[in-house]
Parts: C-alpha cells; structure tokens; sequence
C-alpha cells in the first residue's frame, strides 16, 4: 500500500473557508425552525380536530336535508296524481272542494240570476220532451 | 470547545435535546463531510447529503437506542444517503457515478471548484469510481477513515471475513488501473 501513502492526505478535495462552522449553527437554525413548527401544530391540533368534526357533521346534515327533501317533491308530482287516478271514488266532493279554496270559484261567477231561476223551475214531462234535442 | 464522548452527548440529550445535537453536529460533521464526499464527489452534493444525515439523525435521535455506537449509527445513516443520492441524481440525470462513463465522473472533478486534485489525483478518483459499489466503500472506510473492520461490519452489515475480501479485491484492481496508461 505505500504507493497509496501520498494520496492518503491529499485526494485533491477542497472545502470552502468556514464551511464547518458555519454547517453547525444553519443545522442549530434549521432543527430550531422544525421544532417551532411541531409545537406550532401540537397547539394547534385540539383546534383543528374540533374544526373537522364540525364540518363533517355539517355535511352529513346537508346531504340527509338534501335526499328527503328531494323526495318529497317526487312524491307530490307524481305518485299523488297516480293516487288520486286510482282511488278519486274514495275522495269526497268536499275534500275536491277544499283543494280548490285558494281559487275562489262561486257559483255567481259561473251562472246568471236568469239561468240559475231557469234550472230550478220544475219542467212538465212534455216541457222536457220539447226541449231535448236529437 | 471540551470534547464531549457519546454518552455524555446522550445524557445531555435528555435534557437539553438541541444543545446536545449541536454538539454531536460538531464532533461528527468532518468525519461524515469526508466520507460522503468520497461518494458523491462534488461539494455541493456533500453538503446536501451532510445536511440530510443530520436531520435524519435529529428526528432519530429520539429512538436512537443506544445499544451502537453513536459513530457507527451515523456512518450508516450518511452511507445510506449518500447512496441514495446518487442512484436519484443517476435516473435524474441519466449519468453513471460508476464503472460505465469515465467521462461523467471527470467532468464532475472537472467541474467542481473545490477539486483541485493533480491528474494522479483525478486517475486515482477515476479508479475508484470504477469499483463495485460495496468495495468502494469498504476501501474508503478502511483506507482513508481507518476504521477497524468490526466498525465496518456494523456500518455495512457485512462480516468482517467478507469486508477483508472486499478490501483485498478494491485494492488489487486499483493497482492494476493505475498501472494503465
């Protein structure tokens, strides 16, 4: 090995002036600056665990808001009509009558006075048969 | 600055964990600069692999059991970065640190403003750039930081029959290659 003795030393390697001195106190900066950062986050860790769970309940409320009452308006638009086709023999006139409340039909508005004295005078049979028409 | 021995630097660290560290950064940082550099070859790339060992060793401190050596944990952390290093800078740049482009590991000589090497210098880096990874290491650590072989064994996880091996294997071909024109 003593041909390698010259080059032991000397393996033509440079570093620059104050390089190790320097190289302790930037990793005394930079391990200081990671454990700044830790403490930063354990402090801030109840917080944001709190803000977590406060979000997700709010999410999980809208979306169930959201499923029943988009089911409901399925049900008035269309299984109620298909309801009322099938059972309007159970549905009394005035259950008909009270849906239309809000629209204010009376009978005033549809008949005259003439024609309302004129339908309940009682016709003769003979009256009636001349005034049907084939 | 008083010369501080492991243990007392583990004892320190229990209760003053930064104070501590910036010790164990001052006792080792030579030591390592130098062996990562024999691996990465430019200056730059050591002091990034450098800085790198020591933040691993930071955050490993805490488990650190000390059942090894601190000096040998921190020669296995530094390797294995430094090897890590090159295999990233290798696919990233598509260049060898090895045996397959003479050329590459020049220019990185070349390169570097903090080589001032001879051309002996440059040959004899060259020659160890063409060694198999495993060799080359043992011959650093054994040559130029003379660290006993059972040291070694612990850095590598290699037994000290295979590492003397290693050693006489690098050695010879080093030899042989110097001996070309």
């Amino acid at each position: 090995m003593d041909e390698f003795n010259n080059i032991k030393n000397k393996n033509g390697f440079k570093v620059p002036d104050g390089y190790f001195n320097s190289f302790a106190n930037k990793m005394a900066e930079k391990v200081k600056d990671e454990q700044e950062v830790k403490t930063k986050i354990f402090l801030l860790k109840p917080i944001l665990s709190m803000a977590a769970i406060f979000i997700s309940v709010l999410v999980i409320s809208w979306g169930v808001f959201a499923y029943f009452n988009q089911t409901a308006e399925q049900i008035t638009n269309s299984d109620a009509l298909a309801y009322l086709e099938c059972n309007i023999d159970d549905i009394s006139d005035d259950m008909l009558y009270e849906s239309y409340e809000d629209e204010n039909i009376t009978t005033e508005e549809v008949y005259t006075n003439d024609e309302i004295d004129y339908l309940e005078e009682e016709l003769t049979e003979d009256e009636i048969i001349d005034n049907l028409d084939f | 600055m008083k010369d501080f021995s492991d243990s007392q630097i583990f004892e320190l660290y229990q209760t003053d964990k930064e104070k501590a560290f910036n010790i164990l950064v001052r006792k080792y940082q030579e030591k390592l600069y130098w062996h990562i550099r024999k691996i990465v070859i430019t200056h730059d790339n050591a002091d990034d692999v450098l800085q790198n060992t020591f933040m691993k060793a930071w955050r490993g401190l805490e488990k650190f059991n000390n059942n090894s050596m601190l000096y040998t944990w921190l020669y296995r952390i530094a390797t294995n970065e430094a090897l890590t290093f090159i295999k990233k800078d290798k696919s990233r740049q598509n260049i060898s640190y090895s045996n397959t482009d003479e050329n590459n590991v020049i220019n990185l000589l070349e390169d570097d403003v903090y080589f001032e090497g001879s051309e002996f210098e440059k040959k004899f880096q060259l020659a160890l750039s063409k060694l198999p990874e495993k060799q080359r290491l043992v011959f650093n650590m054994k040559y130029f930081d003379e660290m006993k072989y059972e040291q070694i064994s612990e850095v590598l996880e290699t037994s000290v029959g295979g590492l003397k091996a290693s050693y006489h294997h690098a050695v010879n071909k080093i030899k042989e290659f110097l001996k070309e024109d």
